[in-house]
Parts: structure tokens; sequence; C-alpha cells
């Protein structure tokens, strides 16, 4: 029994020196201190992670008393890294989505940047579409460090077989849906290959609202699905898979639209720059890529990727002293020499080679990128009270799949969008 | 051995007994009973998990009340169990008086029968979702040598749910499959020979041998199906999110939603002691009627 009471009581004793160690060398740094950061990304290995470690390593070169450590935290990468926040074991610095912003934002978990702006960063150099993501309730939360954009990926030998005109750049909406009329295939009743495929989520549909001059919710926050621009895309979209066939069908259940056009199953498919690589690097397969289309203006997406800084660092200058440098130009510059597949956030390297360089495939040699570079100028950012409340967006996909599978009308759709989100984000 | 009380030695060795089923004391309290006490007081409680929650008294039991999402996925995983848990027993009953007959192959064949148990529920659902894939899957592909065109199975919101109770029911089937087989091995021969003299034939012996001497394993299994389907998760999850236009949105996939996407961990801890108060319910009244049905060899 003496022996089990001794035992305890070393247990206890080395728990409390392990704890006592740990809270040392937590400290806060003082003056010259080594000051130790972590940093957070969603990836645990390959390319982008041996890219980023070099970048982390370049930067401890510039600033020897601060070393970064890399964090990985893979699977589910916005709940885990939300329960560490709210289990006080958050990193200093971690990579964060547009749409976790406004859950961040508003429970006061990230450092809003707006003070620091000028002295350790200016966001005048950052593409404007880019910030807007990152900005909630007019604060700037997070610096864009990479951006893709929304093109229309062509299979050239299917438009070559169809005897149809592979379309330039900026095509009217009529001109989708003919184009995916005449290249839609039909056996049996049954559509074998498909005219146009996208993403069966509001994201992929959203800036076709945006051509046709229409939004979800307006500048003082009231929703605007009924409204005729939003009736409007609806219907077209209703149109292109149920009366025309040319598009697969909507809703939750849908097979991959990647898969389909990859496969040589759909002629035209609008999707985010970062398929480029994908669909290019495929053997045999004639692809070109051409701006989205246009209707009353121009619109495309910015799907961006972005750095900020956690509230609960200890080390707050570093934090953000590191950030500004890691999504600044110098950041920037070695991240898109390597082969990252999307684009940067800062303007004046968007009229460098820097832009498109992680494209670039030596499989499928693609030259012309000025489509791709002119997209990111005047991308916007999906609105974050939309895109960035889950169950909102649960709602607007339910209902959208309720209508796209013929079980509403399309009064019926916006009139019940308008009514359950506005009661959503009076919440 | 024997102690007497007082005795030092038995006071030492009881607690050296105690140290050692302290793991699972410590294991028990920390991880079981906290976090029910906790999800308890959280469920009357606002709490986005960034800030500290708020004490709403009975504000999430009575919104859960005027929630159409409740009744929805309520409605669902209830068509789900009857769709499961009935098939679920009869299949298995047959299945394991097959299997309890002298065939060929029968140790080889209650070893696949028993397969699906073992297997991981992700994976299962994988393969399932390859054999309901509308365009290239299993089903539709037999189908169509016949020239029939099959459904959606998990893109048509009509069909849907019986997609996942075909594929819940294969799952169920095999650990009660062995269940029934132990069940019936144990039930004596000779009440089959005795009843056979008297002039008893098949049909009769099944519901007046068979049935009730096995009746503590249908107890067993109805009990455990309900409480199983009742929780239905991962298949869902994995084949359809809950869609097409909430067709599977079960309540454990709902609860999960509402606290890992939504992050309104006070209502989703309401939602599980609303599920709890259900399954307890039905439990306790399917233990008051078994009084009536099943039969303990034991009994006056």
């Amino acid at each position: 029994m003496r022996k089990s009471v001794m035992i305890l009581i070393l247990i206890g004793i080395t728990a409390m020196g392990l704890w006592a160690k740990g809270n040392v060398e937590t400290a806060s740094p003082m003056g010259d201190e080594k000051i130790s950061l972590e940093y957070a990304y969603m990836v645990e290995s390959g390319d982008t992670v041996e890219l980023y470690k070099s970048m982390l390593q370049e930067y401890q070169k510039e600033t020897p008393n601060i070393e970064v450590k890399f964090i990985p935290i893979v699977d589910d990468y916005a709940k885990k890294l939300l329960l560490m926040v709210a289990s006080k074991t958050a990193p200093d610095i971690a990579w964060i989505g547009e749409d976790m912003i406004r859950q961040y934002a508003s429970q006061n978990a990230l450092v809003a940047l707006d003070p620091y702006d000028g002295e350790f960063f200016n966001s005048s150099d950052y593409v404007q579409g880019n910030l807007e993501g990152y900005t909630y309730d007019d604060t700037l939360y997070a610096l864009p460090f990479d951006s893709a954009t929304g093109l229309l990926f062509i299979n050239n030998d299917i438009f070559d077989k169809a005897g149809v005109e592979i379309p330039s750049d900026h095509i009217t909406l009529s001109q989708l849906k003919e184009i995916a009329k005449a290249t839609t295939i039909k056996e049996n009743n049954v559509t074998v290959q498909y005219g146009f495929v996208t993403g069966t989520y509001m994201g992929y549909l959203h800036p076709f609202f945006r051509m046709a001059n229409g939004t979800f919710i307006d500048a003082n926050g009231n929703t605007t699905f009924n409204t005729e621009p939003v009736k409007e895309i609806f219907q077209y979209f209703y149109n292109l898979i149920h009366e025309d066939n040319s598009m697969p069908e909507y809703g939750s259940q849908a097979v991959p639209f990647v898969e389909i056009f990859k496969s040589g199953k759909a002629a035209m498919m609008f999707n985010g720059s970062w398929a480029v690589g994908e669909v290019m690097s495929q053997e045999d397969f004639n692809c070109t890529i051409i701006k989205l289309p246009q209707y009353k203006t121009i619109a495309t997406p910015a799907w961006t990727g972005g750095t900020a800084v956690l509230s609960s660092t200890k080390n707050r200058e570093a934090a953000i002293k590191f950030l500004s440098w890691f999504s600044g130009e110098e950041g920037q510059k070695i991240k898109f020499s390597g082969k990252f597949a999307a684009s940067p956030t800062i303007k004046t390297l968007l009229d460098t080679e820097l832009a498109y360089n992680g494209y670039k495939n030596p499989k499928a040699p693609m030259n012309d990128f000025t489509n791709l570079v002119d997209s990111l100028n005047y991308a916007y950012a999906l609105p974050s009270l939309i895109f960035g409340n889950n169950q909102i967006m649960d709602t607007i996909e339910k209902e959208a799949e309720k209508y796209f599978l013929q079980t509403i009308s399309l009064d019926e759709l916006v009139t019940q969008l308008d009514k359950k989100v506005t009661k959503l984000l009076n919440e | 051995m024997v102690f007497i009380a007082g005795d030092s030695k038995l006071k030492n060795q009881q607690r050296i007994g105690y140290l050692f089923i302290s793991p699972w004391i410590l294991g028990m309290l920390l991880f079981t009973i906290y976090p029910t006490v906790f999800s308890l007081y959280i469920s009357f409680t606002e709490w986005p998990i960034l800030i500290e929650p708020k004490f709403i008294f009975f504000k999430n039991y009575l919104e859960i009340f005027q929630d159409e999402f409740f009744f929805n996925s309520l409605w669902v995983t209830t068509k789900f169990a009857i769709y499961t848990t009935f098939p679920t027993l009869m299949i298995s009953l047959f299945i394991a008086i097959l299997l309890n007959t002298k065939i060929q192959f029968r140790g080889v064949l209650r070893t696949i029968y028993y397969l699906p148990a073992v297997l991981p529920t992700i994976a299962v659902a994988l393969v399932w979702a390859f054999i309901f894939n509308k365009d290239y899957g299993l089903i539709n592909g037999f189908l169509r040598t016949f020239g029939i065109t099959g459904p959606g199975w998990l893109a048509d919101p009509k069909v849907a749910l019986l997609s996942i109770s075909i594929m819940s029911i294969w799952t169920l089937c095999s650990t009660n499959i062995i269940l029934y087989l132990a069940g019936l091995q144990g039930v004596p021969k000779v009440y089959y020979e005795v009843s056979t003299l008297d002039g008893a034939n098949v049909v009769q012996q099944f519901f007046s041998i068979t049935i009730p001497l096995i009746s503590p394993i249908i107890f067993y299994t109805l009990v455990m199906s309900l409480i199983t389907t009742f929780q239905v998760f991962t298949s869902a999850m994995m084949l359809t999110h809950g869609g097409p236009i909430d067709s599977t949105r079960f309540y454990v996939l709902y609860l999960y939603d509402t606290a890992f996407s939504y992050y309104k961990m006070g209502y989703a801890s309401a939602l599980a002691w609303i599920l709890f108060i259900i399954i307890l319910t039905l439990n306790y009244t399917i233990f008051k009627t078994s009084k009536i049905w099943v039969f303990y060899e034991g009994d006056a």
C-alpha cells in the first residue's frame, strides 16, 4: 500500500514539474527574447506544405528572433480550429477561408487588422475583391494571400464533332444556352452528353445572379430573392436542366460535375481557376479556357485564401508582423514562384508571370493566361452575411433543390427564401 | 477465502481494488458522466462555442417545438425505424432458420452472413453509394440489361430513404442472424419430437415452440434495433447528407449540423436530450409490453 502511495506522489510531482515547464516555455517574451509563433494550415504534407515550410524558414532568416512553427490541422479544418479556439489551445496565426470570417470575427476570435494598416502592411496593395472577402462589419480581419476566379472551360473535341465554333470571351447567356443545346446529345431519351455543367452549390450560381444585376442581399442587409434578376436566373437554370436537358440535375445527389467534364461528357464547364491544372493535365484532352459569359454586367467570383491572427495570441505584434510578410509581396513572391495553383492577391504581382505561374503544366502547355489574369482584377467576394452562415446556406440550397427537383414553383421558392433567410439573419 | 469486517488486510485489499478500477471510474466520470451533466446544463443556454454560454432557461426546448426541421427529422427517423427494424427482425430470423438446417457449407455461409457486422460503416456506405448510383451503379446497370431505367436511388426524394433502409437492413441483419442462430440452437429438440408425435406441423411448431422460446432474443434485438435506427448517422452522412430535399435528414444528422455546422451547441444539446427521452419512452413501452409476449423458460 505504502508503495502505491509513493508511486502516486511521484506521478503528482512529475505532473507538476511538466506543468511548470510548459508554463515557462509559453511565457510572454520580453525585449530581444526569442518569440515562438504557431501557424496553422489545413494540410499535413505535400508540395504546398513544403513550400510553406520554406517560406517560414526564409522568414526566420530575416527575423531570427521570431520562430514560426508549422501546425497542420488535417480534416475538418474549420471545426477543429474552432474547437482549438474554444479550448484556448489555438495557434497564433491560421489559414482562414472567407466563409469562416463572420463566425470568428463576430465572436471576437480574430485580431482586427485596421489599426496596423499602413504600419505593417498597406491594404491598398491588395486587390479589392480579395480584401472584401475578409472584411466583416467594415473591419479587416485577415490578409488575402491567394486567389482563384471563375472560368469557362471548353472541350474542343466536342465542339469540333458538333460543328459548333469555339466561342470567344464573354458570350451572352442566350449564346451559352444555344451552344449548350447544340452540344447536348440524347440517346433513348437519356442525356449522354451535356452542353454545360457546373457545381451544384449556390457559390457557383451566384455570379450568374450578379451578371443579371441581382444579388441575395442588398446594402441594408435585406434579402432580395423575390426580385426579377434573381427569378430570371433561377428560371434560366431551370430551363437548362428541364427544358433543354443540357445541364445535369441540380441537387445534393448530383454526379460530381468535374468528373462529367473530364470524362468528355460535357461540352462546357464553369469552374474555379484551380481546376486548370486538373483539367489540362489529362492526356488527349483539348481544352480552351475563356472568360465567363456576360449579361447585363460582367461578374466572376473571387475565391480567396487568407491568413488571420487569433485574438488569443500572446505575441500580437510579432504575429501581425509575420502575417504582413507572409501575405505581403515578399511572401507571395516566394509562394507563387513555387508550383501553387492559384494567383497572388497583390495588385502589382498580377502584372507579372507570377499571376499564372502555378497553372503552368508541362504536359499541356497553355500560353495565354490573359483571361485568367483579367478576371482576377474584377472578381468580387461572395456576400459574407449569406455565404459565411452555414445555416443560411443550407436553407438556400434546400429550397433551391426543391425548385430544381420540381416540387415547388419559382414564386414559392423566392417567397420561402426571403422569409426563411430573413428569419435567420434576424436571429 | 472469508474476510472479517474491520480486518485491516481487507481494507488494504479494498483500497488496492479501487486503485485498479480507478482508471475505469475516472474514464466514466470524465468522459461519460461529466459530458452528460454538462450537456444538460448547456441545453439551457445559448452557446455559439467561442463566447461563454448564456443561460436562457427553457428557450431552446420551446423553440424546438416550433422548429419544422425538428419535426421533419423526427418523422424521417421514425419512418426509417419502421422500414428497417421489422424487416431486419424478419429477414434475419428467416436466414437464421435456414442456417440452422443441415445445409452444405454452413460454416462458410455463417461467416459470410456475419461479414457486414465487422466491416466499417464508412466502407460499407461507399460500396452502397456505388451500388445505388443512378448512372453507373450496379442495380441500375442490371436493370438496364432488361431495358428498365432504374430510379435515382439516392437522388430521388421518394426513394432515398428506402435505399438507406436497404443498406441498414443488410448491415443490421448480420448481428441478428448470429443471435437468432444461438437462440435456435438452444431450443431443445425434444420439444419438436414430442410435438411431432402429437401431430403438430412445421408452422405450428414454429409459432408454438420456436417463437416463444427465442422471444427473449427477439425482444433484445428489437430494443437494440430501435436504439440503433433512432441514432442512425454515418450512412446518411456518407451517402446523402440529408438530401435530397431533407428526405434522409435523420434526427442525429440534424443534431450534428446544428452543433457543428451552425455552432448552436445549446440548441443541439436540447435536441440530444429530447432524443434521449424519446428512446427511453419507446424502450420503456417495449419493456412494459414484454410481459405479454416474451417467454422466459424459468417463468411460472
